[in-house]
């Protein structure tokens, strides 16, 4: 596809650590729930509920058999009761599925009686139980959640588990950067007792059953390979993150892959390998871009200055330096801008 | 059907065997009943128990409590007592489930004394005894039925169970049968009582020592004030207008009412006397003892109740974490099951660990913590202290927070009740800052 092309790719939507975390909770729920079984999901975001719904039949489909069939149930209108709805819609199905009721919110927050939607489904909940031996998860935004405290609060009574998909924000990617960062920040005699803690976790996670793991040991592999890149072990470094990268692009966590790609340029560049490591960092950077997260950016850019200096470009070094810095300032990161200025300082020298 | 399992030693099925919506209402759950009278304090369902077995003429008693505190359950629990002749003679039970058969959002006393013939109807389907008396009471209801212009009049001539599809489901012929039926509501009690004496008779001659009618889920009857002035409800005009009526049938008979009848109620005191005792209320199991401000007994019944479902050691990384998780529920069953599927589902490691615990507490408090609070908070502040609501509090509003768990009933050992707030409702943020030395009522 040419640059001018007007057709435009869908980009895939980064759900970012906590919705990764609460996508394994979904998994984890729908897989251990026996007959019916209440689930509420906060979500206020249309996008991000079809990208979950997406993922968890990619999921199905790709080593996770044993998820149920889902089912995807628009609400009807109101012209339909929807315990009615909702056992005709179960009659026919295999009988270990979940059915994911949504869209009801427009409906409910109408001031014409939309309250009386919320009053059905709580005095349904009984025929609801006997006709959908099923789980059902109902997607509803936050505000209208609360309204099944007061408005429901016989079927709100039931609910196994309440989940929540929010929006991504750069901000919280940079605070789990952060604690990501604490491995990576560990003094380096505390390096080797944290490399064996991190083969213990794999070890472990590997031999989980549980396939909702698969992000915390792509998380656990990409800490064990910054760890060995610290220690100079480039080879098992190498070849962590790139069992981390595979496990991050199947389960379409963006920022993971991102990051990987990026630390596996920093390793290039150890090596002096400057084009693997132009290659490596060229290809994180439009991905930090992508979700716009200012602070792994600066950290991408700043490695990029590196590696034009190593490759005696000063111009080109300041000018990424620039760039690193204007961000780093509008973060207010002390730790990035010290690190700018050291390199601006080695530049000047 | 969900059957006990025992303690389950995995963490994956923690969601299967928690699941709170199951109640244990069957054989095949009993395994995980544990009797929680020794810490509830004060009344128990036993009273009402003694006092039916003991009176020689049929009463008319009342059953309340916290959604979740454990009412079906223990209903269960009475049912077998009764039936297997526990107090010394069997009883015949009739369980009526309120929320199968009626429309809980609009109930009148026609369409609860239908309900109650058709499922003393079909409960007395295989007695053999004349039927002469429901053969009146029947050809009765068909000559009204006749003379009016109820809707779906085809179909409620094929019998009884038609009725309460029509009452339950069916709004319109739910109107006409009202409209046709109330002026005749003395004559549908009389009729009524005719054919509950035949059935009776036909039961002790089965052996037993008579009938008991358990209407259960009565307690579900969505609140609507009907008077802002005087603050009467529909829950007063059915338990309280129509109480005379009420017990006015001939048989022994055990309500559900909703717990914010016996508070807030203008009516309240009276209850006692409309009917035939002060109505039992089941309070939550106490996790913290008032006085000593230590933890209650009540917390190692809670773990009892969770052990029978889960291996304790296996699931959690020590006792103190599923204490934790006792004491955060506010003695609410289903809420202590919540916060543990909530913490299996989001846990780090195999076992559960206080981390855990916490992180699931924050996904449930987080609806919570976007309520609006505001009018609330000054009579939180004063639950929170006092353990009592405040002596001029807004009605309506003392009867929202019981009626939503804000605030949960607990009674001492001599059944005095006291209040608290719901651990969930103490940790939004708004209540907390009001809760807080210097946060003052949220005025």
């Amino acid at each position: 596809m040419g640059v001018d092309s007007p057709t435009v790719e869908k980009r895939p939507l980064i759900l970012g650590p906590r919705n990764e975390e609460e996508l394994r909770a979904l998994i984890r729920a729908l897989a251990g729930a026996k007959g019916f079984t209440l689930l509420l999901i906060r979500c206020d975001d249309l996008r991000l509920r079809e990208e979950i719904t997406a993922r968890l039949r990619r999921r199905k489909h790709h080593g996770m058999a044993h998820l149920p069939e889902m089912v995807e149930l628009p609400y009807p209108g109101r012209h339909v009761r929807l315990h009615e709805f909702l056992a005709s819609s179960a009659k026919d199905l295999p009988s270990y599925s979940a059915l994911f009721l949504c869209g009801m919110e427009e409906a409910i927050r109408t001031d014409d009686g939309g309250l009386a939607i919320l009053h059905e489904l709580n005095l349904a909940r009984e025929l609801i139980k006997s006709s959908v031996p099923h789980v059902l998860a109902i997607w509803l935004p936050a505000d209208v959640m609360g309204l099944l405290v007061t408005e429901a609060p016989d079927l709100w009574a039931w609910r196994a588990a309440e989940l929540e998909f929010a929006p991504f924000s750069p901000h919280a990617v940079a605070e789990t950067r952060q604690e990501h960062r604490q491995t990576w920040e560990l003094p380096y005699d505390q390096l080797h007792t944290e490399v064996v803690r991190l083969q213990d976790l794999v070890q472990k996670l590997e031999r989980s059953q549980d396939r909702g793991d698969i992000s915390r040991l792509a998380g656990a592999l990409e800490r064990l390979g910054d760890s060995y890149a610290r220690l100079y072990e480039l080879t098992e470094a190498t070849q962590a993150l790139g069992r981390a990268l595979t496990l991050y692009r199947e389960i379409g966590d963006r920022l993971g892959e991102a990051n990987c790609i990026k630390s596996l340029g920093d390793i290039a560049l150890e090596r002096s390998d400057h084009a693997e490591a132009r290659r490596r960092y060229e290809e994180a950077l439009p991905i930090y871009e992508e979700f716009g997260d200012p602070y792994s950016m600066a950290v991408c850019l700043l490695a990029v200055a590196k590696l034009e200096q190593a490759m005696g470009h000063l111009d080109e070094a300041t000018i990424r330096l620039e760039a690193a810095q204007k961000l780093a300032e509008e973060l207010d990161h002390a730790g990035l801008l010290e690190a700018i200025e050291d390199l601006r300082a080695r530049l000047a020298s | 059907m969900m059957t006990a399992v025992g303690p389950v030693k995995d963490i994956g099925r923690v969601i299967e065997v928690c699941n709170p919506h199951v109640a244990i209402d069957r054989e095949e759950l009993e395994p995980y009943y544990v009797d929680c009278s020794p810490v509830r304090g004060g009344a128990s369902i036993e009273q009402l128990e003694r006092f039916l077995v003991g009176s020689q003429r049929p009463t008319h008693q009342l059953l309340s409590g916290h959604r979740g505190c454990g009412k079906t359950s223990e209903i269960y629990q009475l049912r077998k007592r009764l039936e297997g002749g526990d107090a010394g003679r069997r009883y015949r039970t009739i369980y009526l489930d309120a929320d199968a058969e009626l429309d809980t959002n609009d109930v009148t006393l026609v369409d609860l004394v239908l309900v109650i013939i058709k499922r003393i109807r079909e409960e007395t389907e295989q007695i053999t005894f004349s039927w002469t008396q429901w053969k009146h009471l029947w050809s009765e209801l068909l000559q009204v039925l006749e003379r009016s212009d109820i809707e779906s009049k085809q179909e409620l001539n094929l019998g009884i169970v038609k009725w309460s599809w029509a009452i339950k489901s069916n709004p319109e012929a739910r109107a006409g049968i009202r409209k046709a039926y109330e002026p005749w509501v003395s004559r549908l009690l009389e009729l009524a009582n005719d054919y509950l004496v035949e059935v009776r008779r036909a039961t002790q001659q089965q052996g037993y020592g008579d009938v008991v009618l358990i209407i259960d889920s009565l307690d579900r009857i969505v609140l609507k004030e009907q008077d802002r002035e005087t603050g009467k409800t529909n829950h007063d005009a059915l338990f309280v207008d129509r109480a005379s009526q009420i017990k006015a049938l001939d048989v022994h008979m055990l309500i559900t009412l909703p717990i914010s009848m016996c508070y807030t109620s203008i009516n309240a005191p009276q209850l006692g006397t409309l009917y035939d005792n002060e109505p039992v209320i089941i309070p939550m199991i106490k996790t913290w003892d008032r006085k000593s401000g230590k933890d209650d007994r009540g917390l190692d019944i809670l773990g009892e109740i969770l052990g029978r479902r889960l291996d304790l050691d296996r699931i959690f990384d020590e006792r103190e974490t599923w204490l934790t998780a006792c004491r955060e529920s506010g003695g609410s069953v289903r809420d202590l099951f919540r916060i543990v599927i909530q913490a299996a589902l989001q846990r780090k490691g195999e076992r559960l660990t206080r981390q855990d615990i916490e992180a699931g507490l924050a996904s449930i408090v987080n609806t919570y913590d976007r309520l609006t609070w505001g009018p609330f908070l000054p009579i939180f502040v004063h639950v929170s202290k006092e353990h009592q609501f405040p002596d001029d509090v807004d009605v309506t509003l003392k009867r929202q927070a019981l009626y939503n768990l804000f605030v949960l009933e607990y009674q001492d050992q001599n059944g005095t009740p006291w209040f608290d707030l719901h651990p969930f409702v103490r940790r939004a943020r708004a209540v907390k800052q009001s809760l807080a030395p210097g946060g003052g009522d949220g005025c």
